[in-house]
C-alpha cells in the first residue's frame, strides 16, 4: 500500500549534504504514496540551506521505478485525466529537482529502471556502482517514458543512442553507462556514497 | 538524384540514393521536399534504411554541375532547400540508419551523418573532399548533430579533405559499426528489427517526436508533451 515512508529526506551530520534516500527495499519501488511524499519534499528541498543533494536507494538497488499494471490500470480506467495529472505531477516534481539550486547526484547501485532513471537523469551528475544497471524498458510494456526520460536522455548519450535505448528498451551495465555517458563515474559499491559526496564537494568548492 | 523508395513488410523500408555510379548530386535541392515527406511519413513504417544505388553511397555534389549552378540566382534558395531535406531526415519521425559501401564523401557525408545510425562496409571511404577543389562544405557537415566527432576531427576532416577508411571512422565516432560487404545489408536490417521489431507504429512515432521535442522546444513544453504522447501510447492511439 502507499506508504508515507516510501521515500525521506536525511542530512548529513555536518548538515551540508541532504540525501533524498528511495526507502522501500529492496526495489525501492515508486508507488503513489512516493510521488505524493516527493511532491511535498521537492518544496522543502529548495530552501534548504545546503551545499549539494544526493538521491540514493536504500540497500542494494536504486529503483525499479513505478508499477507497471498499476500504471495501466489507472490511464485504462475511469479517469484517464487523473492519470494524466498524476504523471504531469511526478514530472514537475522531477522537474524541480533538476532546478535545485545546489548539485545533484544521483547515486546507483543495482536496478535504476523506467521512472527509477528518469529522477536519476533529473540530477545534475550520476554515480553508479559497479553493479548497476539501467534501462528505460516501457517501450517494452506498450508505454513509453513519461517522466522526461524521452527528453532528457539524448543531451546525455545523443540522438541516436536515446533513439535506439528508448525503442528498445536494453538493458545497460555501469562500464558501457559510463561509456556512453549516461553516468559520470563508476565506483566500488561500498564506495558510491562517499564518491556522491565528494562530487558535491569538488564541485561546491 | 532519384530517391528510389521501398516500403518493407517487415515496416523497414529502404530509401536508395540513385544517380550511378557515383550517385552525385546534380543539384543542391537533390529531391521534391513533398516526396522526402511522403517517403519519411509512408504508413506502417517503423525505420528506414538509407543506402546509394551499387558500389558506392553517394560522392556529393557534382563540382561541375556547382559551379554552373552557382551563378544562378535560385543558388542560394536551392541550398537552404536541400539543407531542409537534410533536417527531414534529422527530425524523422522513424529511426534511419545509412548503410554505407564505397564512397560516401562531401554532401554524400553529410545525408548520412543526418541518420540516425551509420553502419559501413569495411572498404567503406568517407570524408570531405570540398576544400580540394576550393570549395567547403554545403549542407553544414552536422559532424556535431548526436556529438559524435570531436571539434579536432572536425576541424581534420574539414580541412585536409583526406579520405578515411571504415575502421578510422568508426574510432572518430562517425560510424557505428563496421560489417563486411556480405553481411551489412543483413546486419543494417537485423539492428534496425532489433529496435522496432517489437514496437507499434505509434510507439515508434511516439518516441522519435519526444527525442526530437528535446532539441526543437522549451524544456517545459517538451515535458508536458511527453505525458501527451504517453497517454496516447497508453491507449493504443
Amino acid at each position: 500500500m502507499a506508504s508515507e515512508s516510501a521515500l525521506r529526506l536525511a542530512l548529513e551530520p555536518d548538515g551540508e549534504i541532504a540525501r533524498l534516500v528511495l526507502d522501500a527495499p529492496p526495489r525501492n519501488e515508486m508507488d503513489q504514496g512516493f510521488f505524493h511524499t516527493l511532491a511535498a519534499l521537492v518544496r522543502t528541498l529548495k530552501d534548504l540551506p545546503v551545499r549539494g543533494l544526493v538521491v540514493h536507494g536504500a540497500g542494494r538497488h536504486f529503483s525499479s521505478g513505478a508499477d507497471v499494471d498499476t500504471l495501466k490500470a489507472g490511464i485504462t480506467g475511469e479517469q484517464p485525466e487523473r492519470a494524466a495529472r498524476k504523471l504531469l505531477d511526478a514530472t514537475s516534481s522531477f522537474q524541480a529537482i533538476a532546478e535545485l539550486p545546489y548539485p545533484t547526484v544521483a547515486a546507483v547501485g543495482g536496478c535504476c529502471l523506467g521512472s527509477g532513471l528518469e529522477l536519476a537523469l533529473a540530477c545534475r551528475w550520476r554515480v553508479a556502482a559497479a553493479n548497476a544497471v539501467f534501462a528505460l524498458p516501457e517501450t517494452s510494456f506498450n508505454l513509453m517514458p513519461g517522466c522526461g526520460g524521452t527528453v532528457r536522455l539524448p543531451s546525455l548519450v545523443g540522438r541516436g543512442r536515446a533513439v535506439e535505448l528508448l525503442l528498445s528498451g536494453r538493458f545497460v551495465d555501469a562500464a558501457e553507462a559510463r561509456e556512453i555517458g549516461l553516468v559520470d563515474a563508476v565506483v566500488d559499491r561500498r564506495d558510491l556514497l562517499v564518491a556522491a559526496r565528494r562530487l558535491i564537494a569538488r564541485v561546491a568548492a | 538524384m532519384k530517391l528510389q523508395f521501398t516500403p518493407g513488410a517487415d515496416g523497414i523500408g529502404t530509401l536508395v540514393l540513385s544517380n550511378p555510379p557515383n550517385n552525385t548530386f546534380d543539384q543542391p535541392l537533390f529531391a521534391q521536399r513533398s516526396l522526402m515527406e511522403s517517403i519519411l511519413n509512408h504508413p506502417g513504417q517503423k525505420a528506414l534504411i538509407l543506402q546509394g544505388e551499387g558500389r558506392h553511397f553517394s560522392h556529393g555534389a557534382d563540382p561541375e554541375k556547382l559551379r554552373e549552378q552557382l551563378q544562378s540566382h535560385s543558388f542560394q534558395r536551392e541550398m537552404d532547400g536541400g539543407k531542409e531535406l537534410l533536417g527531414l531526415i534529422v527530425d524523422a519521425p522513424i529511426p534511419i540508419l545509412a548503410s554505407v559501401r564505397g564512397g560516401c564523401l562531401g554532401a554524400g557525408l553529410e545525408i548520412a551523418l543526418c541518420a540516425h545510425f551509420r553502419f559501413a562496409a569495411s572498404s567503406a571511404l568517407f570524408g570531405f573532399p570540398e576544400v580540394g577543389l576550393g570549395l567547403i562544405t554545403g549542407f553544414g557537415a552536422p559532424l556535431f548533430l548526436d556529438g559524435v566527432a570531436t571539434r579536432r576531427a572536425a576541424v581534420d576532416l574539414l580541412l585536409s579533405g583526406r579520405m578515411i577508411g571504415a575502421a578510422e571512422a568508426q574510432g572518430l565516432g562517425i560510424v557505428d559499426r563496421v560489417c563486411s560487404g556480405k553481411t551489412l545489408d543483413d546486419d543494417a536490417r537485423g539492428y534496425l528489427n532489433g529496435i522496432v521489431g517489437k514496437r507499434t507504429v505509434s510507439q515508434v512515432r511516439a518516441v522519435m517526436e519526444s527525442i526530437g521535442n528535446a532539441r526543437r522546444l522549451p524544456l517545459a513544453e517538451a515535458l508536458r508533451r511527453e505525458t501527451e504522447l504517453f497517454m496516447g501510447v497508453a491507449r493504443g492511439e
